[in-house]
Order: structure tokens, then C-alpha cells, then sequence
């Protein structure tokens, strides 16, 4: 090629880019900032956007029962200031119905989950009479215990494993009764009204199953359960009593704090090892907040029994 | 005038920066509507510069292998190829002998007639031990060429600053005695001003003197090859293989807009025209443009410089480790960015010239400002302050229509340069030498990982040592002129 020649196409690049630039500019500029020519009343008319956001993805859109052609995630230019009806389809869903109103040079956000017409539903593959069911909260995911005519079991979320914990049918009336289940180590610990139990889970189903401990029964009534103190008590909240209870030696018992009003309630921070309790203020009848930090009563309880 | 016109391009670029950044905190819809006008132009902009770019390859690639020197013996008009001398002068401080010799044997190599060729190695008195190792280099080579001088430039002369001007100056002046010692015409004679690390290609001084020989105009004319920095490509950081090779495709893209194309760097001209305008200034440090805009003023305007369709091929500027090679890189563009010097110097040149038109004065003045405050600003702008403005529009105006529309231009910005990214990719594969022994195939993969630092390296190593330097000439800070460390070798210094 010829000198001339890349003058000529330099020359027509330096022009078609400086065209688009000196025409394209304010139109984008304008647009940018929401005018629209309308044709209808020859104006430049100010207009505003919706953006669509859904989950899933791929939905279609229509507007005021028009289809659109779009399908999410999606953004409607050009619409004049007024109320749209926003319609969202997708098959195996249920539509989704919107009043979205246009501001002029605005943006309107939808963000939307449609619900699913066919669930996946799947039952437990084994005929057991399930009565009761706790979630178990764990670090990698959660863990369902329930109990049934068959016995203890803990299941996995997505159902896929399953492991018995005892053969004992407590029947549906005391499984009814639980007010709480939590899992301490290999031990899972549940409580009623009257009483609490400690039960160990096997390494596998082939290990023989472990007996139900009573831990601990009362005439009064157990209203609140926690584990604390480094894992190693179960804070009780009883009648009118709050007393920490060794997990691995049941017999160790002793109290916490005393309460002075049957309405009063505890609540135990696992992570300050801090208990927080609302009761009445003696010789008032105003309630006050209570902050009593466990770890150093343990301690002296630790260096008491040691002198003992 | 000259401090007002020094102050001119570091104020513009500041007042940039700082009045985007103050709008987008105060106004940002009008900034977002700023922003996106700024983003068109540099869309269209870098469309353009990559048109440019493939133009140039496309002329390159074509024309670098003809036969330039059967050209040359095909020109009959007075002076023919036998009446042209070539003067290769190198100037030299500290750089190691190895990437002398290579330089020298890349000369030896070239297909031109070594007889009609003398080389000046021009050292530096403040440099111990130089004469000697000139002398060496002399030894070696001496029988090669039809001669090799010797010059060293003496430290502490009055008026000038210890920069590579003043050393090709005071050997150009010690050649010239040469030719008349020996009777040879300065009007037939070319020299070319090289940095001690260029290697030239082999067609390199035939092209020069075929375009000087066709060219009526040769001594109003500067002749740039287009530098490839590929010595040391293999032994280079990522980084600083994408800057220099950055620096490649920006003079190639300048070669392509002749009409203000300006030296760069290693580059060749008539011995004459350089006797005419007292040679390379010494008092300033970016001397390779600033001859250009010596003759420029000398000739009232008519004179140019032609983009040669060949390469020379430099070093990339490496330090001891990966930080100091962001050290080194981050001087070495920063002393090119004090060209921007060259403002107040041709400012004041065009005041006193009252022969060139003032439509070429505005227009050769606008380019010199638009070069270097787009230069300090567009990549901190593009690659800074419109994330920020983003970020802090969908803080203050999540549902504002032109920050959402902003986004989305912005995006487009980011799609345009890949397209620029895949182009460059392809196009630097031209310039890679052959792999060598011991260097695993896989840095074929770096080559082209290494495009995707672009927006990291365009801020930090392309705008701010061209703000660090304006920074400095407006507040009368003036630079000191730093030798480039060259590398080959295993890194060997």
C-alpha cells in the first residue's frame, strides 16, 4: 500500500470516529438522561427505566398484558411517567403481578422470586411413625433429630443419610412434651417441663444403642435450657431457681442465681459466657436487668471442690 | 513567559482531577452526564488510535523487508548511495559491555556497507574507568566499520546538566571536526543518535538512506524508526513487558499521524540540519524531542519527521527485583514525561518566530497540551474517579437514571478494550524475538495474561509519572536526568 493510501484511510478513520463522536454524544447524553422523541406529539419527552431482576433467570416480561420480548434480568427503556402493570412468566412458575409507577429520569428496581407451581417433594423412604422433629444447627449444615415409633434418628438435610441413636420409643405423648434438644459433643440432651435426658450417639449403627440418662428432675417446672460454660453445663432455668448442671457428671450440681419472681426470664450469651436475667427488684414491684458473668463462679466452685 | 507556559499543562491536568473529584462529591448527576461525554470521547478516541494501530502493523509488516538497499542503487539523483556517510553515535553511561558489544554486532550485522559507516562512542568523564572500556569496544570492532571515535565528555561544564543531550552534543561537535579533518561532505552525511542499548534491525540504515536519498526535503526532515523493547523480553516482569511494549504501539500509533509526529528516543537526521541548529539542547534533559522542535523553529515550520518502516530494538527498563523494576519503570516514565518541558520551550520558540502561522502554532501547541494532560489524567479518571463516582452515586442516588445509565456506558468502555486488548495481543506477537534456551513455553500464556494488567499499569505507571512530573516543572522542581539501568543476560547488570 501506498503512502497516500494510509493518509487516505487514517483520514477516514479520524473523520467516521469524530462523526460519531460530535453525533453520538448528545444523543447518548440526552437519552442518558431520559429524553425520548415522541413521535405521536413531536416532543422530546422525559422518560424513566425499569430494571427487572428475578430468580430464576430467563422470565419473560410483559407489560401492561403486552409481551416484550425481553426476559430477566432485563432493563425496560424509554417509558413515559406513569403506572405500569408488570407481569413476570415463566413456565413451572406462578406469575408474578406488579403496579410499577415511572418516575421521569428515575430508575425502578424490581427484584423478584417466583414460586414454583410442582415441588419437589420427597418422603422418607422408611415407614416409621415420626412424632417430633428438632433442627439441629452444626458447622457444616443442619441436622434433623427426630423421634418416632422406631426410635431416635438424626438425618442429614438433604435426606440422604440417616443414623439411628436409640431403638427406645418414648411415645408420642413425652416426645410432645419436649420443650428443647441440643447437641453437645457426641450427646444429644433434651427437656421438658419435668425433666431433662442425655442420650450418646453411636459411632454407627452397629454399635449397641446407649441407654436414655435421666439428668435431672423436678417438682417445680424447667422453663429455659442452655449450654454454656465452655460446653461443659446445661444453665438451667427452674421455678424459681437458675442452676448450672455438669453434663458429664450429673451429680455436680449447683446454684447460679435466685430469682425472685416466677415471671422473670433468662437469657444465656454462649459467646461472653455472660447470663442476662429480667426479675423483680426486691421489696418493688419493678423489674430490673441482671448481668451475671458464669465463668468465675465456676471457678470458685473449681478450687472450692478442690480444698473439699 | 517561560514559568507561566511551564505552569500551563500541570495546572490543567490538577484542576481535571481535582474538579471531577469535587463534582462527583457536590454534583454528582452533572459529573455522571460529564463522565459519560468523557467516556464517548475516549471510546471514539481509542477506536480511532486502534485503527491507527493496525495501519501501522499493516505497514510495517508489509515494507520492513524490501529490498531497500537495491532501492538505494537504483537512485541516480545527485547524492547517490555512494556519497552517503552514516554516523552511528552512541552515548554511554554505565552500561554494561555486553549490551554494547550486542549493539554494535547488531550494526556489524545490518546489510549496508560497513565502510561508509563511522561509529562515536561518546562516554561520560564522570563515568571512571570509561576510556578504557571504549577503547576495548574500539579493539573489537575497529576493523568492521570504516572508523570508530572515541569522545568523552568532560563532567561540570558550564551551562549544561549532566543529561544524554549534553554527551551527544559535545561528540557531534567532535565528529563534525572529524569530517572536515577528512574532507567529507556534512550534507551527505547521516547521523544516528542511539541509546547505548539499540540494536538495529538489519534493513535499518539502507531504509534511512533510501528515504533520504528519494526524499528533496532530507535535511528538513528527522527519520524515527519505531522502538521495540524486546533486548531483555524474556528475563522482563509482566508488568514491564505490557509498558513497553505499550510505549511500542504508541509510536507506531504516532507514526501514523505525520503531521505531528515528533522524535522519540533513538532516531536519525542530517548532519547538516544538526551543525544548523547547534545540535541537541544541553540544558534540558528530554533532548530527542526537543531537536525535533529545533529544527521545527529553525525551518519556520517545514520540517517533519518520517516514521522509518523498520524497528530498533531497546531494552526493557528492569530493575534488581520485581519493586525496583516499579521503581525503574516508574523514573524512566516519568523522564519521558518531562518532555512535557518541550510546552514552554516551543511556546516561547513560536513567540519569537513570527514566520510560522498562527493556526500551526495554535494547533502544534494544542497537541503538545492535549498529549500530555490526557496523559496525566484519562487512566486515573477512567481507572479512579468513575468507579468512585459510581460507588458513591448508588450510595446518595441508587435510583438516578443517568448514574445507571453511566454504568452501563462504563461497561462499554470495558468491552471496547478487550476488543483493544485481543487487538494488541495479536499485533505484540510480531515484536516477540525468538524463545530461548532454558525459558519454558509457558510464558507464551504470560505474554498474553500479561494485556489484562493494562488498567492497573495505564494509572499507575502511566498517568502518575506524567502528574508526578507536570507536578514538578509547575512548581519549579526540575528534574535531574537518570540513566535507565539496562539489564541482559540472567538479569546480569
Amino acid at each position: 500500500m501506498k503512502e497516500e493510501t494510509y493518509f487516505i484511510l487514517r483520514k477516514f478513520a479520524f473523520w467516521m470516529t469524530s462523526f460519531v463522536f460530535i453525533f453520538l454524544t448528545p444523543m447518548i447524553v440526552f437519552y442518558s438522561i431520559g429524553y425520548k422523541f415522541d413521535p405521536a406529539s413531536s416532543k422530546f419527552l422525559k422518560t424513566g427505566l425499569i430494571s427487572i431482576k428475578t430468580f430464576p433467570k430467563g422470565v419473560n416480561v410483559l407489560v401492561n398484558a403486552q409481551k416484550t420480548g425481553e426476559t430477566t434480568p432485563c432493563v425496560l427503556r424509554g417509558l413515559l411517567p406513569k403506572k405500569y402493570t408488570i407481569v413476570l412468566e415463566k413456565e413451572g412458575f406462578y406469575s408474578y403481578e406488579m403496579q410499577v409507577y415511572v418516575r421521569p429520569s428515575f430508575v425502578s428496581e424490581m427484584d423478584i422470586v417466583l414460586v414454583p407451581r410442582e415441588k419437589n417433594i420427597e418422603k422418607l423412604k422408611f415407614n416409621f411413625n415420626v412424632y417430633r422433629f428438632f433442627i439441629n444447627k452444626q458447622f457444616f449444615g443442619e441436622k434433623i433429630v427426630f423421634f418416632a415409633d422406631k426410635g431416635i434418628y438424626i438425618l442429614d438435610a438433604d435426606f440422604k443419610n440417616i443414623q439411628k441413636v436409640s431403638s427406645m420409643d418414648l411415645g408420642n405423648t413425652l416426645v410432645n412434651s419436649l420443650e428443647g434438644l441440643k447437641q453437645y459433643g457426641n450427646q444429644l440432651i433434651f427437656w421438658n417441663k419435668k425433666n431433662i435426658w442425655m442420650i450418646e450417639i453411636p459411632e454407627s449403627d452397629l454399635d449397641i444403642m446407649p441407654d436414655i440418662i435421666p439428668l435431672y428432675e423436678t417438682q417445680g417446672e424447667i422453663k429455659e435450657v442452655f449450654l454454656g460454660m465452655k460446653d461443659r453445663y446445661l444453665v438451667v432455668h427452674a421455678g424459681l431457681n437458675i442452676f448450672a448442671l455438669d453434663v458429664q457428671n450429673p451429680l455436680v450440681v449447683f446454684p447460679v442465681f435466685t430469682l425472685q419472681s416466677q415471671e422473670a426470664k433468662i437469657f444465656y450469651d454462649e459467646r461472653t459466657e455472660t447470663l442476662f436475667v429480667r426479675d423483680s427488684v426486691p421489696l418493688s414491684e419493678s423489674y430490673s436487668l441482671y448481668r451475671i458473668e458464669l465463668v468465675p463462679i465456676i471457678q470458685e466452685k473449681k478450687e472450692h471442690e478442690k480444698i473439699t | 513567559m517561560k514559568r507561566l507556559l511551564e505552569i500551563i499543562p500541570g495546572f490543567l491536568s490538577w484542576f481535571t482531577l481535582v474538579a471531577f473529584f469535587l463534582l462527583f462529591i457536590f454534583r454528582p448527576i452533572v459529573t455522571a452526564v460529564i463522565m459519560i461525554i468523557f467516556l464517548m470521547y475516549w471510546v471514539c478516541r481509542l477506536c480511532y488510535m486502534s485503527v491507527l494501530l493496525a495501519l501501522a502493523h499493516h505497514r510495517v509488516i508489509t515494507k520492513r523487508n524490501i529490498p531497500w538497499l537495491d532501492m538505494c542503487q537504483k537512485i541516480s539523483s545527485k547524492p547517490v548511495l555512494d556519497d552517503i556517510v552514516h554516523i552511528v553515535l552512541y552515548t554511554i553511561y554505565k552500561e554494561p559491555q555486553e549490551v554494547l558489544e550486542e549493539s554494535l554486532k547488531s550494526i556489524k550485522e545490518s546489510h549496508y556497507p560497513k565502510d561508509k559507516m563511522v561509529l562515536v562512542l561518546a562516554g561520560e568523564e564522570r563515568e571512571s574507568g570509561s576510556l578504557g572500556r571504549l577503547t576495548s569496544l574500539k579493539e573489537k570492532f575497529d576493523k568492521d566499520f570504516k572508523d570508530i571515535l572515541i569522545t568523552i565528555h568532560p563532567e561540570n561544564i558550564i551551562g549544561e546538566i549532566p543529561a544524554k543531550g549534553a554527551n551527544a552534543t559535545y561528540a557531534a561537535k567532535k565528529t563534525y571536526e572529524y569530517l572536515l579533518a577528512h574532507k567529507i561532505p556534512v550534507e551527505n552525511v547521516i547521523i544516528s543518535c542511539f541509546d547505548a542499548d539499540t540494536c538495529v534491525d538489519k534493513n535499518y540504515f539502507s531504509c534511512l538512506t533510501y528515504n533520504f536519498l528519494k526524499n528533496p526535503k532530507r535535511h528538513q526532515m528527522s527519520f524515527q524508526p519505531f522502538p521495540v523493547y524486546s533486548n531483555n523480553i524474556y528475563r522482563a516482569p509482566s508488568f514491564a513487558r505490557v509498558m513497553e511494549m505499550g510505549s511500542t504501539f504508541w509510536q507506531l500509533i504516532e507514526s501514523m499521524r505525520y503531521e505531528k509526529f515528533i522524535t522519540f528516543s533513538s532516531h536519525s537526521m542530517s548532519f547538516k540540519t544538526l551543525v544548523e541548529v547547534d545540535y541537541w539542547p544541553v540544558e534540558l534533559i528530554s533532548d530527542d524531542s526537543l531537536i525535533f522542535w529545533k529544527c521545527f523553529l529553525k525551518y519556520d515550520g517545514d520540517y517533519r519527521t518520517y516514521p522509518l518502516e523498520v524497528p530498533v530494538f531497546m531494552d526493557i527498563a528492569v530493575g534488581k527485583n520485581f519493586f525496583d523494576t516499579i521503581r525503574v519503570q516508574y523514573k524512566q516514565k516519568r523522564r519521558w514525561a518531562w518532555g512535557v518541558e518541550n510546552f514552554a520551550f516551543v511556546g516561547e520558540g513560536f513567540l519569537r518566530n513570527n514566520k510560522i502561522a498562527l493556526y500551526e502554532k495554535i494547533k502544534r501547541l494544542s497537541q503538545l497540551l492535549d498529549n500530555h494532560v490526557s496523559w496525566a489524567t484519562w487512566a486515573i479518571i477512567i481507572t479512579f474517579i468513575t468507579p468512585l463516582t459510581l460507588f458513591w452515586g448508588n450510595l446518595i442516588l441508587k435510583d438516578s437514571l443517568v448514574l445507571f445509565n453511566l454504568s452501563y456506558i462504563n461497561s462499554i468502555i470495558l468491552n471496547t478494550s478487550g476488543f483493544i486488548l485481543i487487538l494488541c495481543v495479536s499485533i505484540s506477537h510480531v515484536f516477540i524475538p525468538p524463545r530461548p534456551q532454558g525459558v519454558s513455553r509457558f510464558i507464551y500464556v504470560q505474554f498474553v495474561l500479561q494485556w489484562l494488567l493494562i488498567p492497573f499499569i495505564s494509572a499507575v505507571l502511566g498517568s502518575l509519572p506524567s502528574l508526578d512530573a507536570q507536578t514538578r516543572l509547575m512548581l519549579g522542581k526540575y528534574l535531574y536526568f537518570n540513566a535507565t539501568p539496562k539489564a541482559r543476560r540472567n538479569g546480569k547488570k
